[in-house]
Parts: structure tokens; sequence; C-alpha cells
């Protein structure tokens, strides 16, 4: 690795002397990438160039550095490379700190390639999108593939939240990458359509699926309820359909001699684009089949920014991006007559439309996305940003990744990461030494779990523990000096954490257990969700715990009595959520009854989760008073109120976002720690 | 415990017209149930020996009379169907209540997916686990020759993961003209038609449901 920047190569096998899905995001990433500051980026190209339609770009740009192996004489004979012939030459002549790979089994290749283990970041869409599609030799692909890559790239929050839910190697690892339009790109803001004037578009692929045989109806269909239209269908690649081999043939008569139909055949993205922007909406009707895809289509959100409102199927993750009132959703063929004969008819609906796309594309440009790159690269390579005279050397001994995650955002720290060198169970022995003097170090012990090892720490050294009712544990069973115990919370990783919760999860409880979740715990939480049932069935309690393998004590412990008064339904057990962020997007409520937060009732705060904390008015804790309760009729209450209004729980669920953000956020446990080890010094 | 919700039938004045298409359509063969190439385990291990036996134990119905009719139920706790002996199932349990219980005919409501359920989250990607659940249920009735019915009553859209799952149903029927898709066989709540129980018997071919009614026990 070069000093303070990081490599990075774009691999896939796709043809990029093709214009399609794969090709067009292999360009858009490398230019993104390209616009980090501290990244430098190469392409390695697999097929020999024929065409400049996407490269042109690329080859331009000064910042991409691509690597066309049969130029290079890396390559003889064939005209395109094999995905072994790229991992040789990934692990040898192309070296590189990370390597972008898309494609299942290019990225499975690669990820048994010894020189690349670590170093994937793999972006994966021909995989099981549905669990009657999972089997093992998915199961495989993730497990090889992850075992090589620190993170996955995914396209969606629905295809991330999925990955992470179905395959626990992915858990924790999803990073979300977005489709990306081109820059540059301006509206065409045309007059509102008519009934003399409706112009229609459909760019992208001719398959089954997507309805384009029956969008070559549509200009005949509408002239029979007085409306002249047009249809203007861009693109040449039409998918052949195993169950229907005359698919194509039919295809491609449709689109000659429909009336009313221009079919213009493949263009550059730039003039589909341009094309879109001569068009009053852009078809993106498509079978019901496709409901359920966890992929966003690019070629949505180019209608959105050429200014054509597209016509689209309702779905939720449509309904997320468009908004749940978007004026133009559809399902059947009717409902696409109707709703274009509206249009034409009333120009106030087109003004809703095109006030709803405005704003749509902005998310999903160029800039956009390599600030989400640039976020990812100082995260996995924290040199980068830092300060190449750092105040403090850290030392971090014993298994504390999150704790080392977090002081790595502090660019003033440079941290050295020990996990073996640790102290006791449990115990976390930190030195910090001043760079610019010849002080001695200084040492801290960090006990993330309170009192235990709290008997090891040198008569010295500075203790820092979660919260206060550990340090009084500390103080008052230990005999421990207050003066040198500090509080710290545990760091939260709230970027992992933020993802839109899913609708109504107001009605949905969690509550974290252990198999040392005492019996008075367990007693008040079967009067709480007893409470709660009662007012209203839909009120679950969704209980995970940390992989406890045996219930007994648990039941013995009153767990038998928590089920009965929660009745039939009411508890559900979700042992240990591999992908807990995305896990927490159906959580409403989290439920706690110690005062110390511990890091997955924060980090279920930090999703948004309302917080519901059983405490003395006069414990000190990190918790706001507004999330603290006397009793539990006081959670019951709350809870009750938040999950009749929706509005008024979303109003908490933002405020407790924020606030667990300022608290147990990384950055403000790093100021936190470098304020105590300044202090210190 | 006894966990049997009894209700009691109101109506019995079903529509030969409308079951006439229910017939024709689930005589069809549903898809294969099987995920993927080869069958494969859940990841990260059952629930705890101690915790499902006792879920189990608080979920089994009472002893019935042999010719009393049981419909297993995956419903949302605000939907459900009105039958005689109707046994909610849960995603813990799902699995060893059905072995145990034996019903007569497996019911899932679409509804059972949307938030406010103990199903909640397995229309959707939010929960593979949940709709894998599901999946379990459909399979084990499979195996044990319990006729499986899917029940659209709420939009295809708001669940769309459980499009797949409600072609593996032998049954597949809408609460209302229109949802699920065009032209399914209609089961809806308290229809004026309306004895559930009977229309079910009708058409998963399960003697015992057609021939209950009155009151329940």
């Amino acid at each position: 690795m070069t000093e303070a920047r990081v490599s990075v190569v774009v691999y896939s096998p796709a043809n990029m002397n093709a214009i399609d899905g794969s090709s067009v995001w292999v360009q858009t990433v490398t230019l993104a990438l390209a616009e980090v500051p501290t990244v430098d980026v190469s392409l390695l190209l697999s097929h020999e160039v024929v065409s400049g339609r996407l490269l042109d770009p690329l080859i331009s740009h000064p910042g991409v550095n691509v690597v066309d192996p049969f130029s290079e004489g890396w390559k003889r004979g064939l005209t395109s490379l094999s995905v072994d012939e790229a991992a040789g030459i990934l692990a040898g002549k192309l070296p590189a700190d990370v390597v972008v790979v898309r494609g299942s089994a290019a990225a499975r290749r690669l990820a048994n390639e010894p020189s690349l283990q670590g170093k994937l970041w793999p972006y994966l869409t021909d995989i099981p999108q549905h669990v009657l599609d999972l089997d093992a030799a998915s199961r495989d692909l993730f497990r090889e593939v992850m075992a090589a890559s620190p993170l996955i790239l995914c396209q969606t929050e629905e295809l991330r939240t999925f990955l992470e839910g179905c395959h626990p190697e992915v858990a924790g690892k999803g990073w979300l990458l977005p489709p990306t339009i081109p820059e540059g790109v301006q509206p065409n803001h045309l007059s509102a359509p008519s009934k003399t004037d409706l112009r229609l578009c459909y760019s992208g692929k001719f398959a089954r699926l997507w309805n384009t045989y029956e969008m070559c109806d549509l200009p005949a269909r509408l002239s029979e309820r007085g409306i002249d239209a047009g249809l203007t269908m861009v693109g040449d690649k039409i998918n052949r359909d195993p169950d229907r081999p005359e698919y194509v043939g039919k295809m491609k008569s449709r689109l000659e001699k429909s009336p009313g139909v221009d079919w213009v055949g493949g263009v550059s993205r730039e003039r589909s684009i341009e094309l879109m922007s001569q068009a009053h909406v852009g078809l993106s009707w498509r079978s019901p089949e496709l409901d359920d895809s966890l992929e966003l289509s690019t070629k949505l959100l180019e209608y959105c920014a050429a200014g054509t409102p597209p016509l689209l199927n309702r779905t939720e993750m449509h309904e997320r991006v468009f908004g749940s009132d978007y004026p133009l959703f559809v399902s059947t063929e009717e409902d696409v007559i109707d709703s274009l004969v509206d249009l034409a008819g009333d120009p106030d609906l087109y003004a809703t439309a095109l006030r709803s796309i405005s704003d749509i594309a902005r998310a999903y440009t160029l800039e956009s996305t390599a600030a989400r790159l640039a976020s990812l690269v100082d995260g996995q390579f924290p040199h980068v940003l830092r300060d190449p005279d750092p105040e403090f050397d850290v030392e971090v001994g014993g298994e504390a990744p999150d704790l080392v995650e977090a002081l790595n955002r502090s660019p003033t720290l440079s941290v050295r990461h020990e996990p073996t060198n640790a102290g006791d169970h449990h115990v976390i022995r930190i030195r910090a030494r001043p760079t610019s003097s010849d002080a001695g170090s200084h040492h801290l012990v960090y006990l993330p779990f309170g009192g235990d090892g709290a008997d090891s720490p040198g008569t010295n050294d500075t203790i820092v523990v979660p919260g206060s009712s550990t340090k009084r544990q500390l103080v008052s069973g230990f005999d421990v000096d207050a003066e040198r115990v500090v509080t710290i919370p545990e760091p939260v990783d709230e970027a992992d954490t933020q993802r839109a919760k899913t609708g109504n999860a107001r009605f949905h409880i969690a509550w974290f257990v252990s198999a040392s979740t005492g019996s008075g715990e367990i007693e008040q939480v079967a009067e709480l969700i007893g409470q709660l049932r009662r007012h209203d069935p839909r009120l679950i309690l969704f209980l995970a715990d940390d992989g406890i393998d045996d219930y007994s004590s648990l039941l013995r412990s009153g767990l038998l009595e928590l089920l009965e008064q929660a009745g039939p339904g009411g508890v559900v057990f979700e042992g240990r959520p591999f992908g807990l962020s995305g896990w927490l997007r159906k959580i409403g409520f989290v439920i706690s009854f110690q005062a110390d937060p511990d890091s997955r009732t924060a980090t279920a705060m930090a999703s948004g989760a309302v917080p519901v904390i059983l405490r003395e008015p006069e414990e000190e804790s990190w918790y706001g008073d507004r999330w603290s309760h006397g009793s539990i009729a006081g959670m019951a209450d709350h809870v009750i109120s938040l999950a009749r209004d929706g509005t008024a729980w979303s109003r908490d669920s933002e405020s407790a976002r924020v606030e667990a953000a300022a608290i147990f956020g990384r950055d403000a446990v790093a100021e936190r720690w470098l304020s105590l080890i300044r202090t210190l010094a | 415990m006894r966990r049997v919700v009894v209700a009691v039938l109101r109506r019995v004045a079903p529509s030969v017209r409308r079951f006439r298409s229910l017939v024709s359509r689930s005589a069809s063969q549903p898809p294969t149930i099987e995920p993927g190439a080869q069958p494969i385990s859940w990841p990260g291990g059952p629930l705890s020996p101690a915790l499902r036996t006792i879920l189990v134990e608080l979920s089994v119905p009472p002893a019935r009379a042999s010719d009393q009719a049981l419909v297993g139920y995956i419903s949302h706790p605000l939907g459900v169907i009105e039958v005689d002996w109707r046994l909610d199932l849960f995603p813990n349990t799902v699995v060893p209540i059905l072995e145990t219980a034996r019903p007569d005919v497996l019911v899932i409501d679409a509804s059972a997916a949307l938030a406010g359920s103990p199903w909640a989250g397995s229309g959707s990607e939010i929960d593979p686990k949940r709709t894998w659940d599901l999946v379990e249920a459909i399979r084990t009735c499979r195996r044990l020759e319990i006729p499986t019915v899917f029940r659209w009553d709420v939009p295809t859209h708001r669940v769309p993961m459980l499009r797949r799952v409600a072609e593996t149903c032998d049954v597949v029927v809408a609460a209302e003209p229109g949802l699920g898709s065009d032209q399914l066989p209609l089961l809806p709540h308290q229809d004026a038609a309306g004895d559930e129980a009977l229309q079910l018997g009708r058409l998963t071919g399960v003697g015992k449901l057609a021939g209950i009614g009155g009151g329940g026990s």
C-alpha cells in the first residue's frame, strides 16, 4: 500500500464493448472511484477493445488507469480473458489493496486466490433473492466469497437486508452502493401531454416479464380511447424465453410493425437518456412476477433524471423511492391505459408526477456514489485520513474490535490493535503515549462488561467503564477509588443502523436477553407484555438472545409466566439475529431494565427503535429522561400511546436515532476517549 | 393448556357457483416447494430444546373427537376466518405443532406477514427466516398430506415474497375480487355466503370440514 493512498482494481467478466447492466455498472463505479481523493483506480478489462462507447470516458479520464491485458501482451490468442487468467494478473502483475469484483463466479474464483484474501469487495446480482431459491450451492458461495471479503456491496437496502438475514457470513458486512446515473443529465421539461400529443418511451431489454410485447399495443389501444399517442422503443437486445421459443420473432415483429411505435434500436446511454427526455412518460410497467425483485432499475432513475415521470408497478421499494402517493403506479394493462388517459386530460396530474420525481435523481448521482465510496474507503483504511503527526500512539490489548474502530475515527490517534495482548478475560488494556514528548505511557483499563476483572488493574491505572451503575458497583464492590473510574459508553456503528424502518414497526418490541438475565427482569417484562397485549394484540415481543443454547434456567426464572401473560403469538424467539441492523428494521421499541446501555440496546436505539427504560429517577444514565420510566405501568402507557399514534412514534424514533448517534456513535465515543487521553497527558 | 379458539358458525349458505372455479383450481398441481437444487437447513441452529418443549406443550390442542375437523391457521391477530376448531400456528413451533396436532387443513392468510403479527416480515426481505418458517410449514403439510390453502387478503405488493410461496400451496383463494391475481376463487371474511369451514372443505376435499356446522365446543 502506498502512503495515504488506496489502490483499487475494478474487475468484471462483463464485456465493456457491449452496453448492458453489467458493463454500465463497471463504467460508473470506476468513474466514481476516480472521484475519491484517496484512491488510485484501475480497470482490468476482460475483453479486447473493439468499441469505445463505454470505454472512451474511462480511457480519457486522467484518474483512471485502464489496463488492457491484450495490448499489454499479457494475453494472446482469444479475445477474452478467463477468470483464472484475471486471478493470475491480480495476484501478480496488478497488485491492489482492493479488488471490486462483479459476478458470483468471478468473485468465487478470486476468493480462492491466497494473495487476494481480505481484499475483495464483491458486488453480486446473480444470486438467489428468494428463500425458495436458497440451496447448498448458494450457501457455499457466500461462505467462500465472504471469507475473503471484508464487505459486500449491495445495490439496495432490500438486497442488503435479505442477504444479511439469510447468510451469517454476510451479516454486518453489507454496504449500500445504489445505482448511479450519468453526470450532466438535464431534465427536459415538456409541455403537459394532451389528447393530441402523448409521447411514451421505453428503453432497455425486450423481455416477456418486462411487458415489452404488451407495450407495443399501447398506441393502438389509446387511439381507441381518443388519444393520439406515440411510443419510442430504445434497445436492441431481445431476450429469449425458454417457455416461449417464438417470443423473439414475435417481439421483433411487434417492434417493427405496431402502429404508433418507433423502434430506434440500440444507442449509447447518453442518446438513450436524450430520447427519454423527449417523452412525457417512461414505461417501466412489468409483470407482477418481478414485484419481489430486490434490485432497483437504473432505467427508472434515468427517466427521473431526464424529467420523464415513469409509469411503474406499485411495490414497497418503489413506494420508498417515489412516495406512496406517486400518481403513476399501475398493476394491470387496464391500469396503464386508464392512467395514460387520465394523464392526457389532466395537466395538474402531470405536474404532480413531475414534482414527485424532481428530487429523486439527486440521490443517485456520480457525486453521491463517490461520496459513499470515499466514506467506505476511509472506514476500511483509517490510515489514509490520519494526521501525519498523530498526537498519541495508542495500543489496545485484548479483543475490542468495536473500540478500535471507534478510536480509528480520530485522526490524531495512531492506533495499534494487539488482540492477543490481553489482560484477564473481558479486560482491555490500553496504553497511550504522546508522540511529541518523552513522557511515559499512560495506562488505562477498559472494562466493557463491568466488574469482571475489576480487581486486576494496577493501582495507578485509570479504569473506563460503560456506565455509572457499573462505576458504582466497582467503587462499592471492589473498593476502587471513584476518582480513577471514568464512564465512556460502548461505541455503536451508527452508520450501519441507519436503515429505513418497515411500515408499522411501532407494533414490534425488542428485548435482548442473555443466559444471566435475572428473574426480576423477566417478571417485569411479563407484567409489561401482559398489559400491552391486553390493550392491543398487535403488540408483539421479539426476544433476541446472544446465542443461548439452553433456555432451562430462563424458564425456571419466570419465562413461562411471561409466555402465559403474553398469550398465544405474543412472544417470538429470534435466537441471535445474525444481521442485527437489518433485523432492527422491523423493531419499533426496545425495552431495557438497566441504567447502563448494553451495546445491542444502544444499537437498537441508534436504529430508531424508541427506548423504553425502567430506572430510578435519581439514577445516572446515558439514556435521556424522556426515555426513562419509574414503573411498568409508565412503560406500558408510553408504548401504547405511541403505537396508537404513528406520527408521534416517528417523531420519537427520529429523536432516539439522533440522540443515540450523539452519545453512542463512533465519532462521539472516539472524542470522549481522546479527551480522556489528553487529560491524562 | 388449551390454545384453540372456538368460534360460532353463523351462516351456512355456500355459493355453488363460486366454488366451481375453486374445485378446478385445486385440482391443478402446485409447483415444487423444494428450495433450490439441494434441501438445506436454516443456519443458526434450532430453538433450545427446553424452550421448544414448553412452547409445544402450550400450543397443542386438547384431544378431539374423530369426526371433528381442525383447521391449522396462520393469520394476523386482527384478521381471522371463522371456523369451529382453529389451531393458531406461530413461527417458533409451527412444524412440531403440525406434526403433533395433524390438522385437517392449513390455511395461510397473506396478512399474517404484516406488522402486528408474529409472522411479520415474512412477506418481504425483512425477515427471510420467517419466510423460511412458512415454507417449512407448507413442506411439512405436503409430507403429512395435509392440504394447504393460501388466502390473499392484502394486495401482493405489500407482501411480495409471498407470491411464490402462495404458488406452492394446493389451493389459492382471494378474500376480495382482484386480490392475489385476477379471477381467483373467493374466500371472504364472514361473507353472506358465509360458512368458511364448509368452503374450505369443498376447496380441499376434506370431508370433515364440509360436514361440520353449528356451534363450537
